[in-house]
C-alpha cells in the first residue's frame, strides 16, 4: 500500500498558517471607517490583523522547526493501527459522534417533539455503545430494557426540568 | 482590615440560611460526586451547572458554581488513590503516591491524608483570596488600556507556554481563542467582524455555548474514543486522618499552599500544574525523596495542598482583574458577567462586598468537603462503578439543551457542536483548550485596551512600551516568546556565545 508519511506538526503549521493568511487578508480589506473620520489606527480589523499575523508567525514555526514530535500516517491501515496502540477506539469515537451530532445538528428543532427525541438517542447511544469491545454492542433483552428505562426517564426530567422549572420553550 | 472582616461576617451569616446552605453543600456534594467520575473535568462540571443555574439570584449560582469547583477538585483524589485514576487532571499528582498507599493497604489513611491536605489547602487559599483581592485591586486601579492590554496578552502566552507541552500549540489555540472572540460586534463602532453577513454571527459566538463545547462535547468524545476498564475499588478502613500526620508535615503544607495559590494566580495554568508543582517542590526539599512514588504520605499531602489551595488563588486574578487563573475560573468569569457582576479593578469599589461572598462561600465548600470527605465515602464510591458509557450520553443531552437554554437559538447548540469536534480534533494533536477558552475570555479585553490605548496615544504604540509597567509586562511577553521557541532561542545562544568568543577568546576557551 501506497502510504505517505506527513509530520504532522508541519501539516498542522500549514493549515494554521493558511487561516492565519485568511484572518489578515479579511482584516486588510475590512472597512476602515474612514467616513466616520476615526483614527486609522482603531479602524475594526486591527486587532483581527495583528492576530492573523500571530497566527502566521507560529504557524511558520510549527513548519520549519528541526525537531519533529508526533507523525501521523493518513492512510487507513495504518491509523486504526497507531490508534489500537495508544489505546484509540475509533469505531466507538465514529458512532458516537454520528449519534450526537445527528440529535444535536440534524434533527433537534425541526419539528420532532424534543421529549420523544431525547428518550430516541439516549436509547440507541446506551444500545449500541458500552463498556465492551464490539461496536455496535451486543444487544440483549436485558441491555434494551435497562437502555430504555433510563432514555426514558432521563429525557422525562430534562424535559421537566427545563420546561417547567427554568421555563425554557424547548426546541 | 476591620471593613473587611466586616464585610466577611456578614456574608457568612448571610448564607447561613436553609436554602444557601443546601445549596452550598448540595454542590461541594455534586461537584465531589463529578471528580470521582473519571472523565468529568471540574470545568465541564462547572460549565453545565452555569447554564442550570441562570435563573437563580447571582449570590446563589456563585454559591453554587464555587462549591462545585472545590468540591470537583478535590473529589478526583478519592479514584486517583483507589483506582489509579486521576478523576480531575489536578489529581494527577496524588496517584503516585495515593494509589501506592492503598496497595500497601493504607487507602483509608492515604484519603484522610488527601482531605486534610485539601481542606487546609483551600483555607490556606481563602485567607490569600482576602488579603490579596483587595490589594490587587487597588494596585490595578493605578492600570490603564496600555497595561491591561498587555495583562490580557500575558495571560494567554503565560497559559499557552505552561499548560501545553509545545508552547507554540499552546500560543496557536490562545490566539485563535482570541481571533474567535473578536468575531461579531466590535465594542467601539459596533462594526461586524467576520460575520459574512449572518445575523447569528453579526452578535458574536456567546461564551457559554462555545465552553460547554470545549469542555463538554469534546470531552464526550474524548471518553467514548478511549477503552474502558471497569475499576476496581481496593479495600480501605477508617479514612479519619492521624493528627500526628498533619504536624509532621506542616512545612509541606505551607510551602504547597503558597505554591498552590501562586500557580493559581498565574493566569490560566489551572490546579493540575499546581499539583505537580508543589509535589516536586516537597520532593526536591524532603528528608525522605526515596519515598516519593512508593506511597509517601508527605508526597501525597503535598499534591492535595497545592491543588486545592490553587482554587481560591486562581480565583483572585479573576476577582480582581477579570483574567481568570484557570480554566475553571474562565468559565466561573463568564457565569460572573452573565449574572451582572462586572469583575475587575472597579470591583472593589463598587461591590466590595462580593469578594468576601466568595471567601463565605469558599469556606461553606471547605466545611462540605470535611464532612463528607470524612463520613460520605463509601456512597461516594459508589458513583465510579456507574459505567461512562451511560454518563456521557446524558451529558451530552445537558450540554444541548444547557446551550440552547441560554438564549432559546439553535445557533448556540450548533456553535456548542462545532467547537466541541474543533477542541476535540485541537487536543488529539497536542493543542490544549486551556489558552483558547482563556483566550475567548480575554479577547474582548485585549481589543478594548490594544484600540483604547492607540487612541489615547493618538496613534502612537509608543506609550505601549514606555509607560514603566507595560515595560515590564511588553518585556515578560517578548521574554516568553524568545525563551520557549527553541529555533530563536538556539539562535541567541550561538550568537552569544559567537559574541563572547570575539570580545573574549580566551575567556571562553578557559
Amino acid at each position: 500500500m501506497d502510504t505517505t508519511r506527513f509530520s504532522a506538526d508541519r501539516v498542522g503549521g500549514l493549515i494554521w498558517f493558511v487561516f492565519g493568511a485568511a484572518v489578515v487578508y479579511g482584516s486588510w480589506t475590512m472597512d476602515r471607517l474612514e467616513n466616520l473620520n476615526i483614527p486609522p489606527a482603531t479602524a475594526p480589523g486591527v486587532v483581527p490583523g495583528l492576530l492573523g499575523l500571530g497566527i502566521m508567525a507560529f504557524a511558520l514555526v510549527l513548519m520549519l522547526r528541526r525537531e519533529r514530535t508526533v507523525t501521523v500516517d493518513f492512510s487507513g491501515e495504518a491509523a486504526e493501527q497507531t490508534a489500537d496502540e495508544g489505546g484509540f477506539h475509533w469505531k466507538r469515537l465514529s458512532l458516537s459522534a454520528l449519534l450526537c451530532l445527528t440529535y444535536g445538528a440534524v434533527l433537534l428543532g425541526r419539528g420532532v417533539n424534543y421529549s420523544a427525541l431525547t428518550a430516541t438517542f439516549l436509547f440507541l447511544h446506551l444500545l449500541l455503545l458500552d463498556e465492551s469491545e464490539d461496536v455496535p454492542a451486543r444487544i440483549t433483552l436485558r441491555r434494551a430494557i435497562i437502555a430504555g428505562t433510563i432514555a426514558l426517564a432521563v429525557a422525562t426530567v430534562v424535559t421537566l426540568v427545563f420546561q417547567y422549572i427554568f421555563l425554557v420553550r424547548l426546541p | 482590615m476591620f471593613d473587611g472582616l466586616f464585610m466577611f461576617g456578614t456574608a457568612v451569616v448571610g448564607y447561613l440560611t436553609p436554602v444557601s446552605l443546601a445549596l452550598a453543600f448540595g454542590a461541594t456534594l455534586l461537584g465531589l460526586l463529578a471528580g470521582c467520575m473519571p472523565g468529568l473535568s471540574a470545568t465541564l462540571v462547572i460549565t453545565l451547572l452555569t447554564t442550570l443555574t441562570l435563573k437563580m439570584q447571582p449570590n446563589q449560582a456563585i454559591l453554587v458554581l464555587v462549591c462545585a469547583y472545590n468540591g470537583a477538585i478535590y473529589g478526583g483524589s478519592r479514584t486517583a488513590i483507589l483506582l489509579n485514576i486521576p478523576g480531575t487532571a489536578a489529581n494527577a499528582a496524588a496517584c503516585l503516591d495515593g494509589y501506592a498507599l492503598a496497595r500497601q493497604g493504607q487507602a483509608g489513611r492515604a484519603m484522610g491524608i488527601a482531605t486534610t491536605g485539601s481542606v487546609v489547602g483551600t483555607l490556606f487559599g481563602l485567607i490569600c483570596l482576602a488579603l490579596f483581592t483587595p490589594m490587587l485591586g487597588e494596585i490595578a486601579l493605578s492600570f490603564g488600556a496600555f497595561e491591561f492590554f498587555w495583562l490580557a496578552l500575558l495571560g494567554v502566552v503565560t497559559s499557552g507556554n505552561i499548560v501545553a507541552v509545545d508552547p507554540v500549540k499552546g500560543w496557536l489555540a490562545g490566539f485563535l481563542g482570541l481571533f474567535v472572540a473578536g468575531i461579531g460586534q466590535e465594542g467601539m463602532y459596533a462594526y461586524e467582524r467576520f460575520s459574512f453577513g449572518n445575523a447569528d454571527l453579526a452578535g458574536g459566538f456567546q461564551l457559554i455555548p462555545v465552553l460547554v463545547g470545549a469542555f463538554g462535547f469534546s470531552e464526550v468524545l474524548t471518553v467514548m474514543s478511549e477503552r474502558f476498564a471497569r475499576p476496581k475499588i481496593i479495600e480501605f478502613g477508617s479514612a479519619l486522618p492521624r493528627i500526628r500526620d498533619v504536624f509532621q508535615y506542616w512545612r509541606t503544607i505551607i510551602r504547597s499552599g503558597v505554591i498552590g495559590v501562586w500557580v493559581g494566580i498565574l493566569p490560566g495554568v489551572g490546579e493540575d500544574m499546581a499539583a505537580w508543582s508543589s509535589y516536586a517542590a516537597a520532593k526536591r526539599l524532603s528528608k525522605e525523596p526515596e519515598k516519593y512514588g512508593k506511597g509517601s504520605i508527605e508526597g501525597l499531602m503535598a499534591a492535595e495542598t497545592g491543588d486545592n489551595a490553587s482554587v481560591p488563588g486562581g480565583i483572585i486574578p479573576a476577582l480582581a482583574l477579570a483574567i481568570p487563573g484557570s480554566a475553571p475560573c474562565a468559565v466561573l468569569l463568564a457565569a460572573m458577567i452573565i449574572h451582572g457582576v462586572q469583575a475587575g479593578p472597579m470591583l472593589m469599589v463598587e461591590q466590595p462586598q462580593f469578594v468576601y461572598d466568595v471567601v463565605a462561600m469558599v469556606l461553606f465548600s471547605t466545611i462540605g468537603i470535611l464532612f463528607f470527605g470524612l463520613f460520605f465515602i463509601k456512597p461516594l464510591l459508589k458513583i465510579t462503578q456507574v459505567p461512562r458509557s451511560i454518563m456521557m450520553p446524558i451529558i451530552f443531552v445537558l450540554c444541548v439543551i444547557g446551550s440552547y437554554s441560554l438564549s432559546s437559538r439553535l445557533f448556540d447548540v450548533y456553535t456548542m457542536l462545532g467547537f466541541g469536534v474543533l477542541v476535540f480534533i485541537m487536543r488529539q494533536y497536542g493543542y490544549p483548550a486551556a489558552p483558547f477558552v482563556l483566550g475567548l475570555v480575554l479577547g474582548d479585553i485585549l481589543d478594548k485596551n490594544l484600540r483604547r490605548g492607540l487612541v489615547l496615544g493618538d496613534g502612537d504604540i509608543l506609550p505601549f512600551f514606555t509607560r514603566p509597567l507595560s515595560a515590564i509586562l511588553a518585556l515578560l511577553v517578548l521574554w516568553t516568546f524568545i525563551t520557549n521557541v527553541k529555533t530563536i532561542n538556539d539562535a541567541m545562544v550561538r550568537g552569544r556565545n559567537a559574541l563572547l568568543a570575539k570580545v573574549w577568546p580566551k575567556a571562553r576557551a578557559s
